[in-house]
Order: structure tokens, then sequence, then C-alpha cells
């Protein structure tokens, strides 16, 4: 911002302030309320939609509420043994390209906040390009990369697409959060006997957590959701993930959208059990902390 | 630190043994190392450039050479491809119709990003405030939306803005406007209307989570010192938050652009929907409409390979700058 900081009258800063302190505890919560309506809405939705029998669910007129209970969708989605291979193949893909990716990215990401060597921005730039394909073309070469390698229908092309696909922003934001921890703390530490490589895991990492949390959230979610590419790559029904799996519920010949909908929610399920193990660790303190 | 002065101290870092001390013993003992810790480093990038490699570089090189030949479908299955060389450039930039669809994904790209980010810090501010309960089940219910497979998400979605059944129309006829019966996908404005809200549903999340997780590293102390001071709320976020953020800020909005500039799965699925497809297509869905659609994968490897340039143009000065702002 340019122009110069003016502050308000002490006075009617002090009213607005207490004006304002008195409606946030009205507004706040109403605002919260709001957003989470906008991103639940589609999910209440799905829910209702799973919960009906699949006849019922193109019933004109609609109704919101289900006029037939039924949780049957879910009991036959979960029995089914087509259902297990996908969460099987989603599961496995996801947690291995999380683990690849930041296997990779933190060293990457460590050194370029660290270092300013020759070809940094270049790297930087680089990795950024990497997003700019668009996937639908890019997966005729990935399909023909993987099927001379002898790859198609394996975990393995997966696993190394949705990698390659999630660096990008993994390496960024843990630059970020790296190159923002003052290079006093790093030093301290040095002196006080750590080694390099024991500065950066018991004490850059730990500063970092927020970043780590969200690029460990990104990957995973982003691999869970892959869709153009396993698409391509994978034929074989056994070893489809969960996104391409599902659309075999509604096909041109029978429409189980119940079951279509229940499955969605299922999937959902691992997203949020590792959200809430991760989650504790997004609070802030620590790095205001180190840093006086 | 300036790249230059960077490169510079690069350079009087590792001289050459000779330049560096011609005669004294221990000095030229020293060389080796001091160069050794300017060397060694290097290899922490090995791991992930190896990755993108093996995964994109294929593909990459592919394309670039596709895009120089008539490549059909009997290429496909393995005929030669014949090189045309920049045939399929001089006739993409002499089509009006790729002109038409470039200013419109660009359009669509800058309103739609826009929108996110500012929704996405809003959200990340309000999930700064509130109290634990609140905030939770808001990541939770943006964790929801992040998460869900997009083909079931699009669904719901098209349900929700259909013409005949759909929650929109009913709501907005309840509440006294005409919205029996209308449809959205039809015009090629509400269209893109409609496929703006999606994204931002879709993509909301990501930014508002990655923006919470940058604002953990603001002090709180700081901020209450400066309301102190007397700064105003709008004050306090612009001259104290947004500077600490930058970083965070900078790789979203980046990111945001790339992919909306790119977005497929959501414009093809509206499409399959209900709308005329040439008067809706986006970068994304023209290059697929080319290549799967109709298998004329040269024409579409051209087409990708100009998006890119596009958007290495459109965020070229803007990555610098951002990095040169990091590095000062």
């Amino acid at each position: 911002m340019t122009s110069p900081v003016v502050a308000m009258p002490r006075r009617r800063y002090a009213r607005r302030a207490r004006g304002w302190k008195n409606a946030r505890r009205f507004v706040l919560p109403i605002a919260g309320l709001g957003v989470m309506a906008f991103f639940l809405w589609p999910y209440i939705v799905m829910l209702f939609d799973a919960l009906r029998p699949s006849g019922e669910v193109l019933a004109t007129p609609p109704t919101f509420f289900p006029k037939t209970w039924t949780g049957s969708a879910f009991v036959q989605v979960i029995t089914d043994p087509a259902f297990q291979n996908w969460l099987k193949t989603s599961l496995i893909v996801a947690v291995c390209a999380t683990v690849i990716v930041m296997v990779v990215a933190i060293p990457a990401a460590y050194f370029t906040a660290r270092f300013s060597f020759r070809g940094r921005m270049i790297f930087l730039g680089l990795v950024v390009v990497t997003q700019m394909f668009a996937p639908t073309s890019l997966v005729v070469g990935i399909y023909r990369e993987f099927y001379d390698l002898g790859l198609v229908n394996s975990y393995t092309a997966l696993i190394l697409t949705d990698a390659a696909f999630n660096i990008a922003f993994a390496l960024w934001i843990l630059q970020g959060f790296f190159a923002a921890i003052p290079k006093d703390v790093e030093e301290a530490a040095e002196l006080d006997g750590c080694g390099r490589l024991g500065t950066l895991f018991r004490i850059m990492l730990p500063l970092t957590l927020p970043g780590l949390v969200t690029a460990v959230t990104f990957t995973f979610i982003a691999a869970w959701n892959e869709y153009v590419v396993a698409l391509t790559l994978i034929q074989d029904d056994a070893l489809k993930p969960l996104t391409v799996g599902i659309n075999s519920y509604v096909t041109a010949y029978q429409q189980n959208w119940s079951q279509l909908f229940a499955a969605s929610l299922i999937a959902i399920v691992p997203v949020v059990i590792l959200f809430a193990l991760i989650e504790k660790h997004l609070v802030g303190g620590m790095t205001a902390g180190a840093i006086k | 630190m300036t790249v230059q002065e960077a490169a510079e101290g690069l350079h009087s870092a590792s001289p050459s043994p000779v330049s560096a001390s011609p005669t004294a013993g221990p000095a030229t003992a020293r060389v080796p190392r001091r160069r050794r810790v300017v060397l060694t480093p290097y290899f922490l990038l090995i791991p992930a450039v190896a990755v993108l490699a093996l995964a994109m570089g294929y593909p990459l090189v592919w394309q670039i050479i596709t895009s120089m030949q008539q490549f059909g479908l009997a290429q496909q299955f393995g005929q030669p491809a014949p090189f045309v060389w920049f045939d399929n450039y001089a006739r993409l930039a002499a089509d009006p119709y790729l002109w038409t669809v470039i200013l419109r994904s660009i359009l669509f790209c800058f309103v739609t990003a826009a929108m996110t980010m500012a929704v996405g810090t809003l959200v990340a501010l309000l999930l700064n405030v509130v109290g634990p309960v609140v905030k939770v089940v808001i990541q939770i219910a943006m964790l929801l939306a992040w998460a869900m497979p997009v083909v079931a998400a699009m669904t719901i979605w098209n349900w929700l803005f259909d013409w005949r059944r759909g929650v929109v129309n009913w709501l907005l006829t309840s509440m006294g406007f005409d919205f029996q019966d209308h449809n959205w996908l039809q015009n090629p404005l509400s269209f893109f209307f409609v496929a703006m809200i999606i994204v931002v549903w879709m993509s909301v999340p990501f930014v508002a989570f990655s923006v919470y997780a940058g604002l953990t590293q603001v002090s709180g102390e700081v901020l209450e010192a400066a309301q102190m001071d007397g700064a105003s709320a709008r004050q306090r976020f612009w001259n104290i938050v947004v500077p600490i953020i930058r970083p965070v800020l900078g790789i979203v909005l980046l990111l945001q652009v790339i992919w909306d500039l790119r977005v497929f799965t959501q414009i093809k699925l509206l499409q399959d929907a209900g709308s005329i497809a040439s008067d809706t297509n986006l970068l994304g869905t023209y290059i697929f409409q080319l290549g799967t659609g109709s298998s004329n994968f040269g024409m579409a490897s051209a087409v990708s390979i100009f998006v890119l340039v596009l958007t290495v143009g459109i965020s070229a000065f803007y990555v610098r700058t951002m990095l040169k702002e990091e590095e000062s």
C-alpha cells in the first residue's frame, strides 16, 4: 500500500471498535454458517439421494427429504468386492504419491530456500511450468510412455504421475515456509551441535509444520481425486481407483444413483481421517516463539 | 539479495583453485572443501528433478514432436507420422475460432481466479478469528467439498441447476423471480456463471487452507501492538498480514490462474449436461475435442504447446517479480 498510514482519531476508533466487538460475536459465527452452508449444500443433497432407493432419485416432483429412508446403498457398496478393490487402489496410490512428493520436495525446498545458487529462479520457474500442461493432451503422451515401459494397468504408473503432478505446489509452499525462518534459528541450532541433517529434521521441519500439513493434505487429495490419467492408464477393472471405478454404478444400462453417491460419500472418509490426524499441527505460535 | 548479487557471491565462493590461492599451502587445502560446500547441496534437487523428468519428460517431448506432425488415428495405430513442421501452428494462428476460445479462456480464468482468491482469503481470515468449534466445522465442510470425487460433485451440481427440477430454479421462483424452467446452460454467459460457481466451490478450500497456514506465521503480538497504535483492521491487514503471507498468496494465485486456464473436467461435464459445445469451449475442452474427440493429435498438441507458451507468457513476469521480492 502506497498511501501513508493515517491513524484514525483515537476516540472514534475506540467507539467503532467497541461496536464491532459487540457485533462480532454474532456476525462471525453467522458468516461461518454461511460459508459452511455453501460448501455443504451439494453434500446434503448427495447424502439424501444416497439414503433413498435409486428409483426415487429422479422422481418428479423431487422432494428434499427421501420418501423412503434406506441405508441399503451403503451396505451394497461396502460389501461390493469391486468397490473394495477401488478403495485399495486409491489408498495405495494416494499414500505412495504423498510419501514420494514429501521425500523429494522437502530437500529441494530446503535447498532452494537456503542457498542462492545459479539457476535457482530457472529451477523454480520450471517446476511451475509442470503445472501448465493441459492434462487432456499430456495424457496421450503419458499413455504412450507407460505403454512402452509395460506399466499400463499398474499402480507404479499412477503413483509416478500423481507424484510428478503435485511436486510443484509442495515445493513452492515449503520453500516459502523455509525461507520465512530466520537464519539465526538455524545457526543457533548448528552452534548447539546439531548437524545439517539434524537441524533440518529437529529444528526446521517442526517450524514449517503448517506448510507441511498443507502440502500433505493437498497432495493426498489431489492424488485421491485424480481422474483423467487414471481413466486412460487403467483399464483393468480390479485396478481402477475410486474416482474412475464409481462411474460403473451409473451407465447406459443401469442407473444406481444412490450407490454412486453412497460410494462417493464413503470415499471422503479416508481424507477426513487423514485431516483429523494432522489438523492439530495446523496451528501457529511455534514460529512466533522461535523468532523471538 | 538480488539474483545478480547471488550469482556473484557464488562466483567468488568457488573460484578456480589457481586464482584463489596461487601460493599458500593451507589455503589450497581449503579451496576444495569450500567448493564441496557449494556443490553438495545440489544433490538435494536430484530426486525432485528425477521424478518430474521420469513422469513428464517423455510426454512433453512427444507433444512437441507431435505438434509438428500430421498425427491422426492411423498414426495412433502405428503408421509413421509425416512431418509438417509449423503447418499446424500456422493453421491455428489463422483460425479465428481459436482466438475466440483463447480470449474466452483468459476472461474466465481471471474472473474465476480473482473470485477464488477473494473468497478463499476471506474464509482463511474468518478461520483465524472464530472459535475452535466453528473453525473445525468450517474446515471439515471445506474438506468435504475439496475431496469429493469430481464426477459425483458434477452430477449434483448439474442437478442443482437443472432447468426442470433443479433446486436453484425452485428457490429463485419461490422467492418471486421468474425462473420457472429457466435453462442455465443454454446461454453461454449463464453457462460460464454456473461453471464459475462450481470451480470456485471446488478451489476455495485449497486457497483457504493454504492462506490459513500462511496466517499461522503472523505473530499475534505484532498485530496487537499495531492495534494499540491505532491501526485499523484494514491497515493491519494490508501492512502487516499481507507482506507476511505474500509468498503463500503468490504461489496460490499463480496456481489458480494456471489451473483455471486449463480447466477441463468441470466444463466438459457441464457441456455434456446440455449446452452447445462450440459456444462454451474453453482451451481444455477444445484440446480434448481436437485430440481424443476427433483424433487429430497433431493439432491438439499444437494447441496445448500454444497454451503452454501463453501461460508462460502470462506468468513469466509475475513469477520473476515474486522471486525477486522474496530474495530482496
